[in-house]
């Protein structure tokens, strides 16, 4: 697992979040078209062009920084569980549970990227975020969308990182997870409570 | 039914095509070539995008661009902000508030900003509250002025807290004085100030 995740931060890393940035980019266009004019990219994070001003200056536009290492990580840990898997099928796994993992990703970026252009056209703190100090020339969402769009900020950065590599290695592993682990707790469980057998 | 069909085809085709050129008209503006940005962004003002014609008119306002004229500049927020754009909504208002390129009419004035204030906009919100506390273009009436503040203020909008705070220290808005009140919302500013 560790040798993955380094494989992931100081290879991978740049090319799962190139691929994302076409993906979310091309989405966010199509659903967003009246609000996000593209995706900006370097090393750590991406920025959100939007074509929302703010009332301070209405002739410029404002960007929006978007944390992205979260969507990614998946991928690591993904490769680490299948790599540490014993089995003779790892290449076919890598491919199908990264194949699987891209929407997924795709999916995180995309609820994360909605919260945070929601979260200053809002301009209402809530979890650990807070927008910045000037208000966009934008109607607010109402209050549901806004709380529900929250629910999604936190299944993409906290929920869904580590459940999703986690799921998609136990449809990819089924065999191993009944028969090794689930085998290994009914035994366990058995042994604590031999007179309930 | 087919017809119908491509006409919607036609018509989705026709906005993501204005709102693609709208977009490379601000990636001129966001590289200060306003050139470039000026004749795309008239085009489609006259086509009758409103994103469009609130750009333009803020170009007129501030002459970014082109030759200041804030009567042209009002003539085409006045266009945008009938097809509900908030940036054209909020600087017309502004506008009818001092009299830059319009005739001055805080009814007017006050018609944008409540039109905004409903639809949950602070910056508006806060702007009607002090317009109904002052009387401008309307009489005086504090209910609304204190309804108005508290909603912006809710929305964490600076000046509407320090209304509050103001307000429940001096009695203010119609509220009794209350130095908790007051306290409460001068730390949630302070708060929301980091």
């Amino acid at each position: 697992m560790p040798l993955s995740l380094a494989f992931w931060w100081f290879f991978a890393r740049i090319y799962c979040l190139k691929l994302l940035e076409w993906l979310v980019s091309g989405i966010t266009l199509a659903l967003l078209a009246d609000k996000v004019v593209g995706i900006e990219s370097n090393d750590l994070a991406w920025l959100l062009k939007t074509s929302l001003s703010t009332v301070d200056t209405p002739l410029e536009t404002v960007g929006i920084p978007i944390a992205t290492n979260r969507f990614t990580v998946g991928f690591g840990l993904l490769w680490g569980l299948i790599l540490a898997t014993p089995g003779i099928h790892h290449w076919r796994q890598l491919f199908w549970g990264t194949l699987a993992l891209i929407p997924v990703a795709t999916l995180m970026a995309l609820m994360l990227v909605q919260f945070q252009l929601a979260l200053y056209i809002n301009h209402q703190p809530i979890l650990t975020e807070v927008p910045r100090g000037d208000f966009l020339l934008a109607l607010p969402y109402p209050d549901h969308l806004y709380y529900l769009m929250a629910v999604g900020r936190q299944l993409s950065v906290l929920v869904l990182p580590t459940l999703a590599p986690l799921t998609i290695w136990s449809l990819l592993n089924r065999r191993f997870v009944q028969g090794v682990i689930l085998e290994s707790v009914l035994s366990q469980s058995t042994r604590r409570h031999p007179s309930s057998s | 039914m087919y017809r119908y069909l491509l006409l919607v085809v036609l018509l989705l085709a026709g906005c993501d095509s204005q709102t693609q050129e709208y977009n490379a008209a601000l990636a001129h503006m966001a590289n200060r070539d306003l050139q470039r940005a000026l004749p795309v962004l008239t085009a489609l003002a006259e086509a009758g995008y409103a994103p469009a014609q609130f750009r333009l008119g803020m170009m007129f306002a501030e002459g970014a661009g082109i030759q200041q004229n804030l009567r042209q500049a009002a003539l085409w927020f006045e266009r945008a902000a009938q097809q509900g754009n908030v940036g054209a909504q909020w600087t017309l208002a502004r506008l009818y508030r001092t009299g830059l390129g319009v005739r001055k009419s805080d009814s007017l004035a006050l018609r944008w900003y409540q039109q905004l204030a409903e639809q949950g906009f602070a910056p508006a919100q806060y702007q009607a509250g002090m317009m109904y506390r002052e009387g401008l273009g309307t009489s005086r009436d504090l209910a609304q002025a204190e309804y108005w503040l508290r909603q912006a203020a809710e929305r964490d909008f600076r000046p509407a807290m320090a209304e509050m705070v103001r307000a429940y220290l001096e009695g203010g808005l119609g509220l009794p004085v209350d130095p908790a009140q007051a306290q409460a919302w001068r730390e949630r500013a302070q708060i929301r100030a980091f």
